[in-house]
């Protein structure tokens, strides 16, 4: 096993021709040079600058931080409009017909950035060491920054090769995409992972001090590598969640990873429950914990329900061979195709109203109580929200045996529905407020937020049960379990279809091999 | 080696093959045609395993598509139409990266691609970058990927596309010796003339479906359902003369003087007829200075072919 992935890392295809490739390139020696040439003059300058002692130091070391940072980009950039070439050109086709796995040519891939990266980190590295000697610096924040750096680098790369493979630019779209992913990703982890350590570590740390933490680490805190292990947890899942979901993009007819990103969305978010639920609890970790439950399991829905309903050729070979539990279970429950993406849809409802109900009966006395329950059971809406309007829309023709229209229209039923009647029940009610309605609009009023609650996720989030409805309490569990059933059938007679087809193509081949 | 059974191919509403069959023996070259469109490269793409059938099977080496793609990969060579993109990479790099990606054993991987190169004559530019290779060289670059696992089935699409007449030469003696070394070659061309020349059997689809398949001189006798006679008179004013006998002639059809005393015609009879048709023209006193059967090119059988079939086509339309 340890040499077949030594082999795998030192005889790696993929990292021999993307690494030849950049080292092949003039962008390389540019780099090289370049990167060389600035660290040293930002050191001499700041060296020969007269300043009073230590003023120079963060200057410096802010400088190399900056075009350290600048490095990773281009880095990812790079990686990305190869591999968006590489893929869109049909050139992962010659790879897969090498036998080549998808970890292998993934894994590859982002070994090769990360070498990359480590170069331009050696670079640098050293001369933002050189800033402490102009003074001014803490020696665990120069440590801190460029351990923070090298370990944003792998999600980020794994990033990159997500969005070449998922995405299809054309022109300077490309650039928008990058920029607003990149940007996002960025600001979103910075804030998560301390978000993360400070609820695992029961500590108000305030934010903006990573420091602290590390020096903390280095003097072997207790709470601080509970912290680091919650984080590393966190990171570990978002990583293979980020890699899988790059190998599932290569050749999903053949041969999915499917199952695998099904498995890390539901252990990142029962992760992320448990996380929340150590942590103080309140309403505010009740309304986030349970929201986060619910929107991964709509994007699941979303991303898989409406797409593939047949188990891929190679993962059902596979899945027969495998004779032990973990495997066998895990690959029934996170099957890729329709059937595993009900029930992975329906365990992270379930997690997500397991935990929000422990919290409510917890801290039930902090909400009303048909407030609580409606969170509880929000999660556990998610099947009906996925499969009401994509029934209503299945009148229409056009949508009928094209997943992928049906999934981009109820995605647009949700946001242009759902919005535009926030928006008109918030008019509504303003006017309400004024006394500005008659009887027969209060009552129109009435029935908009009744339907906000009902069509749409995010209306039925932003406007939420009028508690004057007689039916308030009941709505959320009918939904549940009509939801439950209105997912159960359509799987049913979707994958009834499709084995009726597998049986009738088998006959034939048998029929043609005899 | 090859055998394809009732392959279906479906995309959407079209059915790009459609109930395909046909099988191929080891050391077979086997030649491909069909209109644009007609469902050439997708039946390559699913005898590859990059594609999956709607309906059928196809084995290659007893092993089957829908159960052992895996394998099926590591046995086949395929050269698709299109080419990837490998910047910065010289032809050795290029090599040296599929050698990896088939897991060739170290020590084993600078012998075989050294062997390949020198087979496919790129021995010399090793180290040039593949950008700035020629259209005749990428297609031996490419093809030379395809041989670097020793493949028995070498599954080619378009391979003389774009090519001058020269590389198509060098090209048709590459393929030539693979079936010499024991592979089984299945080669789709537009260039039909050339495909005759190396090949031993024909492919012909339109429509998805298999027109005719056999060997080459199977589908051209299949074709013939007599023979067209071409003769020439030394003095071009015994044309009409000869025009007149010709038509009084049983199984004669289809006469048409030419010009410079050529005269062509169909005759639906046995070959043995030939010879004594000859004799009694000259007999009546014509100068024949050429008399001879033609062979129809593979251009003229195609042509016949898939007109056949889309007339056949638009009739039951109609």
């Amino acid at each position: 096993m340890f040499g077949r992935t030594l082999a795998g890392v030192y005889d790696n295809a993929m990292v021999y021709k993307d690494i030849t490739q950049w080292l092949r390139n003039r962008t390389f020696l540019a780099l090289f040079f370049g990167l060389l040439v600035l660290s040293e003059a930002v050191g001499l300058v700041c060296v020969s600058i007269p300043a009073e002692a230590g003023e120079m130091g963060p200057v410096a070391f802010g400088i190399l931080s900056g075009v350290l940072a600048l490095f990773v980009m281009t880095i990812a950039l790079m990686g990305m409009t190869l591999t968006y070439r590489e893929f869109h050109n049909r050139t992962f086709e010659l790879y897969s017909l090498s036998g080549m796995s998808l970890e292998r040519t993934i894994g590859g891939k982002s070994i090769s950035m990360f070498a990359q990266f480590l170069f331009g980190f050696c670079c640098i590295v050293p001369f933002m060491f050189f800033s402490f000697l102009l003074g001014g610096l803490d020696f665990y924040l120069i440590f801190a920054v460029a351990l923070s750096i090298a370990v944003a680098v792998p999600p980020l790369c794994l990033l990159a090769l997500c969005t070449a493979l998922h995405f299809r630019f054309k022109g300077f779209g490309i650039l928008l995409w990058v920029g607003g992913i990149v940007v996002t990703i960025l600001v979103a982890s910075y804030i998560s992972l301390f978000f993360i350590i400070t609820i695992a570590t029961r500590t108000s740390m305030p934010f903006g001090k990573p420091l602290d933490f590390f020096k903390a680490l280095l003097d072997f805190d207790g709470d601080a590598w509970n912290g680091l292990s919650v984080f590393l947890l966190f990171y570990g899942q978002v990583c293979l969640l980020l890699f899988y979901l790059c190998c599932n993009a290569i050749s999903p007819p053949q041969d999915s990873r499917e199952h695998f990103v099904k498995f890390f969305a539901f252990t990142l978010t029962a992760t992320a429950l448990i996380a929340f639920a150590s942590a103080r609890l309140g309403p505010e970790t009740l309304i986030v914990g349970g929201v986060s439950a619910f929107v991964m399991s709509c994007a699941i829905g979303l991303c898989y329900f409406y797409k593939s309903i047949e188990v891929p050729l190679m993962f059902a070979k596979r899945q027969r061979e495998r004779r032990f539990f973990p495997g066998k279970i895990l690959g029934v429950l996170f099957m890729p195709g329709a059937w595993g993406t009900l029930w992975t849809v329906l365990l992270i409802a379930l997690a997500g109203g397991a935990f929000t109900g422990l919290v409510v009966s917890l801290k039930g006395s902090l909400l009303s109580d048909q407030r609580a329950i409606s969170y509880a059971l929000l999660p556990c809406q998610a099947p009906y929200f996925l499969i009401f309007p994509a029934g209503f829309l299945l009148n229409f023709e056009r949508y009928r045996g094209k997943p992928k229209a049906l999934r981009n229209a109820v995605l647009l039923w949700w946001v242009l529905v759902g919005v535009g009647l926030v928006v008109v029940v918030a008019a509504l009610s303003d006017a309400q407020e004024s006394n500005l309605l008659g009887p027969g609009q209060a009552a129109a009023s009435s029935v908009c937020q009744i339907l906000a609650y009902v069509v749409s996720p995010i209306s039925a989030m932003a406007v939420g049960m009028p508690e004057y409805v007689e039916l308030g309490s009941v709505l959320p569990w009918f939904r549940v379990v009509l939801g439950g059933m209105g997912v159960y059938l359509a799987i049913r007679s979707l994958t009834k279809t499709a084995a009726r087809n597998r049986m009738e193509r088998a006959k034939t081949r048998s029929a043609a091999s005899s | 080696m090859l055998k394809v059974d009732n392959l279906t191919k479906i995309f959407g509403k079209t059915r790009a093959v459609d109930d395909l069959s046909f099988e191929l023996e080891e050391g077979d070259v086997c030649g491909f045609i069909g209109p644009n469109g007609a469902g050439k490269t997708t039946t390559m793409r699913i005898i590859a395993t990059l594609e999956e059938p709607t309906d059928g099977q196809v084995r290659v080496g007893g092993e089957s598509i829908h159960e052992e793609p895996y394998r099926i990969r590591r046995r086949i060579g395929f050269m698709p139409d299109h080419y990837g993109t490998y910047p910065d990479m010289t032809c050795r790099d290029y090599l040296e990266f599929y050698a990896r990606a088939y897991e060739i054993e170290p020590k084993a991987r600078a012998r075989r691609i050294d062997g390949i190169m020198d087979f496919t004559g790129l021995g010399d530019i090793a180290d040039k970058k593949v950008e700035e290779l020629s259209k005749g060289m990428r297609q031996r670059l490419n093809l030379s990927r395809a041989l670097i696992n020793d493949p028995k089935l070498m599954v080619m699409d378009e391979p003389a596309a774009g090519l001058d007449p020269r590389a198509r030469v060098e090209l048709r003696y590459l393929i030539r010796n693979l079936a010499e070394q024991g592979k089984t070659v299945f080669v789709s061309s537009h260039i039909l003339t050339e495909l005759s020349e190396i090949c031993d059997h024909m492919l012909i689809i339109d429509q998805g479906r298999k027109i005719s398949f056999g060997s080459v001189e199977e589908i051209q006798r299949g074709l013939r359902e007599g023979f067209e006679i071409r003769v020439r008179l030394v003095d071009p004013s015994q044309v009409e003369g000869l025009v007149r006998f010709l038509v009084q002639r049983p199984g004669i059809q289809d006469v048409r003087p030419g010009e410079n005393g050529v005269l062509l015609f169909s005759l639906r009879d046995e070959a043995e007829r030939i010879p004594a048709l000859l004799r009694e023209a000259v007999n009546e006193g014509f100068s024949v200075m050429e008399f001879r059967p033609e062979t129809p090119t593979m251009e003229d059988v195609f042509m016949r072919i898939t007109g056949q079939t889309n007339g056949g086509n638009n009739g039951n339309g109609a």
